[in-house]
Formats: structure tokens, sequence, C-alpha cells
């Protein structure tokens, strides 16, 4: 009797270490994903190339696809929400450049507004491969993003990974979408910018200018008033874009830093100081 | 012609709303009581006016790690008024009707001096209130003193709440010491209000 019990309990305590030992195995080769889908929203990593160069730059991106009719938020997310963030995790040798922010949606809700992407967004980052890669990679990241339509909003995560060949390559699958990626240019060598406060405006002097509607996205959180309109004036010389200042301003708005978005898909990163002190209350 | 109005009155804030180191803008509100309650008959004390949704994620990080309860019962404690409003517009999916406000305030072991409810948002508008939370503390002159987030970590997790710097906590005492506040005006974080 003691004996069978013996060798009962040791199968017991084999199978319970066979089976902890495969989920282990499992575990580790789920925690991360080709691709994750959650009801909200789609995630994975895709590179420009099929390849990863030794010694080389790869874009890698994070494809993030919101359900239609939800969004996810830009670097400044506008009146409320929250960017993406993609915490990489990579091989000795390689690092990651921040990421590359494509040109922004204005997306209003009622009197508020927020800054970010319906539907599809690429956010690539650039990868730096080293010389003595070989044998193929595998490129990790965690990545969360606020998920939003005008009904709710659902904070999502996921654990993606991305698996390459070492070796020369060419632009794959995903090249056309990385060279679709909207990302701002510098202004035009002929415009001349400057940039004043007056009242509760900052006035935004474009000349050499003739779009005839712009709207700057700043960088800096706490500056602008999203959700209120920028009124675009000819001037002779150009064109002057009144900016509403934030009625409650997270410190000094000293520099006009963003993206000034015209139509037909322009959009320029500027880099104004603001000249004149704001007024007192 | 209603609808178009309706549209007008809808499609924007204030062209300035409250600021920091002017006056508070006075309003008339219903709590789940049923009460009518104004910011002016609380001159002469401090208030806190915490704008909250029960839906939102990153209400319910601050509720559910009791970050927000703690709040409300360390400063009602010391006389400081501590109003909760719920901007979020009669007829959208996360409307709460006073009964069931009441019910949540009580479930959360929450310790506000009045939930008040503002279907119209024109508390929240008045304000300028964007987010759940957004939070803003209002002197005993009647001055705003502080606007924005409630901590200096934006994120849904309750973890983060340990680790934060939290500016309505650090504006209160210096306000309770006749120090000057000195973070008054910060990047309120959250979900948008649902006008």
């Amino acid at each position: 009797m003691k004996a069978r019990t013996f060798v009962l309990w040791g199968l017991v305590v084999a199978a319970i270490a066979a089976a902890g030992g495969a989920w282990w195995q499992f575990a580790w080769r789920t925690e991360h994903a080709a691709r994750v889908v959650t009801e909200h929203a789609e995630a994975e990593l895709v590179a420009a190339r099929d390849a990863a160069e030794p010694g080389q730059r790869l874009l890698v991106a994070l494809r993030l696809k919101a359900a239609p009719g939800w969004h996810t938020y830009w670097r400044n997310p506008g009146d409320s929400g929250q960017p993406t963030s993609i915490e990489w995790k990579l091989p000795a040798g390689f690092s990651a450049g921040p990421i590359r922010w494509p040109v922004p949606q204005r997306l209003p809700i009622g009197p508020l507004a927020n800054y970010g992407y319906a539907g599809e967004v690429l956010l690539a980052s650039e990868i730096r491969v080293p010389a003595g890669a070989a044998g193929g990679v595998r490129l990790a990241a965690r990545a969360r993003w606020l998920v939003c339509n005008p009904e709710r909003c659902i904070p999502e995560s996921g654990e993606l990974s991305l698996e390459l060949p070492t070796g020369r390559g060419g632009p794959g699958k995903w090249g056309p979408a990385f060279e679709a990626i909207r990302l701002p240019q510098p202004p035009p060598a002929d415009w001349k910018l400057a940039a004043r406060r007056e009242g509760d405006n900052v006035l935004l002097e474009v000349r050499g200018c003739e779009e005839p509607a712009l709207y700057f996205f700043p960088y800096e959180e706490g500056k602008v008033e999203h959700a209120a309109p920028q009124g675009l004036e000819c001037t002779g010389a150009g064109v002057r874009l009144a900016i509403p200042v934030s009625s409650q301003p997270v410190g000094e708005f000293t520099r006009a830093t963003g993206i000034l978005a015209a139509r037909g898909g322009r959009a320029y990163e500027i880099d104004v100081p603001i000249e004149g002190a704001p007024p007192s209350r | 012609m209603k609808k178009l109005l309706a549209l007008i009155l809808v499609a924007a804030l204030p062209a300035y709303a409250a600021t920091v180191g002017t006056p508070a803008p006075d309003f008339a509100l219903e709590s789940v009581a049923a009460q009518t309650v104004k910011l002016s008959q609380y001159r002469g004390k401090y208030v806190v006016l915490e704008w909250v949704n029960p839906e939102c994620p990153y209400v319910r990080k601050h509720y559910g790690s009791a970050n927000m309860q703690r709040l409300q019962k360390d400063y009602t404690a010391r006389d400081v008024v501590w109003l909760s409003i719920n901007s979020t517009r009669a007829g959208h999916h996360e409307y709460k009707q006073p009964a069931e406000m009441a019910a949540w305030t009580k479930q959360m072991n929450a310790a506000p001096s009045a939930t008040l409810l503002d279907p119209k948002g024109v508390a929240g508008r008045a304000y300028g209130a964007r987010t759940t939370p957004h939070m803003y503390i209002v002197d005993p002159k009647g001055m705003l003193a502080y606007a924005g987030a409630i901590d200096d970590k934006r994120s849904t997790d309750p973890e983060d709440v340990k680790s934060a710097k939290n500016f309505v906590r650090a504006a209160l005492e210096e306000l309770l010491a006749g120090k000057p506040v000195s973070d008054a005006s910060t990047s309120p974080y959250g979900c948008s209000v649902k006008y």
C-alpha cells in the first residue's frame, strides 16, 4: 500500500514537473506574439525591409490599427487621452531611436479636440543593427495604447515580436507602407516664419506662403487651446495664423514647436521663438 | 432651428474658461441628494472640484487604489470642501442617474462633501474641464488656485499612484500652510469629459 502510494505520488509529481516544464516553454514562446488583436485594435511589428543588414539601420514600426470609429493618440494627445508608447526589448548590440510620429489628425469631440489617428498608423523607429549580427534576429517590444471612440476609452497593450533573417534583403512586403508614412518636412526655403504673442493668441506670420488653409499642431501640451479654430488671414507678404493660447497654460509658451499642416497632405515641422511677454491678467 | 442652436451651444467652450489666479466661476448644480449646491455658498473655505466619470479607466485607477477617497477623507477632515462633479451628458452611454451616482459613491467608500450632476455641462464648460479626472482648487476668497492633473503619472495603472507626485495634495498642503502653490497649473490627464 505504502509503496503504491509512493509510486502514485511520484508519478503525480513527475507529471506536474513535465507539465510545468512544458508550460514554461509554451509561456515563453507565446509571451510575445506576432500580432495582437483586441476588440478595438490590431497591433504588430513590421519592418521596412525583409532582412536586418548587419551594421545598417532598419526602420521597424508598430502598426496599430484602431477599429472603425475608434482612434489612438499622437505625442500630444490634445485635450485628453494618452500617446502610444513602445518599450523595445532588443538583443545585445541593438538600439532603437525615438518614434517618428506621422502627421496627426484633428479629432473634435463636442467642445474638445484630440490629436491622433483614426484607423491605421505606422509608428516607426530606426533600429541600429550591430555589425556582428548573424543567424537571424528577434526584435520584441511592449506597446501600450489608449484606444477611444466618442463613447468610451480602453487602455490596451501587447507584447509583440518580429523575427527577421540577417542579410541584405530587399524592400519586403511593408516597403510601400513605410514610403507612404506622412512625416512633416522642413518648410520651403523661401518661407520666413515669425511668431509673436498678442492678447490671447500667438500670431504666426509665414511670409512667402500661399496656403489657403493651415493648422498648427503643437508638440508641447498645455500651450494651445486644442479645440479652438485657428484663423488664417492673407497678409501682403504671405499669411498670418492666429493660434489661441490655452486658458490654463502649463509653463511659458516661448516657442511654436510642432507641425504646421496644410491641405493636400503637405505638413511642415517648425520651431519658431515667440516674441512678446504674456499679458498680465 | 433648435438643433442649430443646440449645435452652436455645444460647439464651443467659452472663449476663455476659468484661469488660475482669477475668480473661479460660480455654479448651481443639483447634488445626487436632490439639493441645489452653489460654489459661492462655500466662500471662506478651500474647495476642491473633482471632475469624475465612474466608467473612465483613469478614474478607476484613482478610486480602485483608494487614492481619491484618501484625499477626500484627509482634506474634508481639515475643513476643505470636496465637490465631485459629473458632466456626462444625459443620453450618453456613460450617463449615470442621480441614484446610480449616489450608489457608486457609496460603493467606492468615497467621501466628497457632495456629488453634483452637470448633465448640461454648464459648470464643466465654465471651468474648461477636459478630462476625468480634472482637478481644481478654489481658495477662501473665491480665486482659482490650482487647475490640472491629480498627479504626474499619466497612466491607467493603479501601481503608479504610489510613486507619483500628487499635485492636489501638494497644493493643498502649501495653501493650508499659507504658502504659494509651486505647481499651480499642470496638464490634466484622463478620458475626455463626455459633453
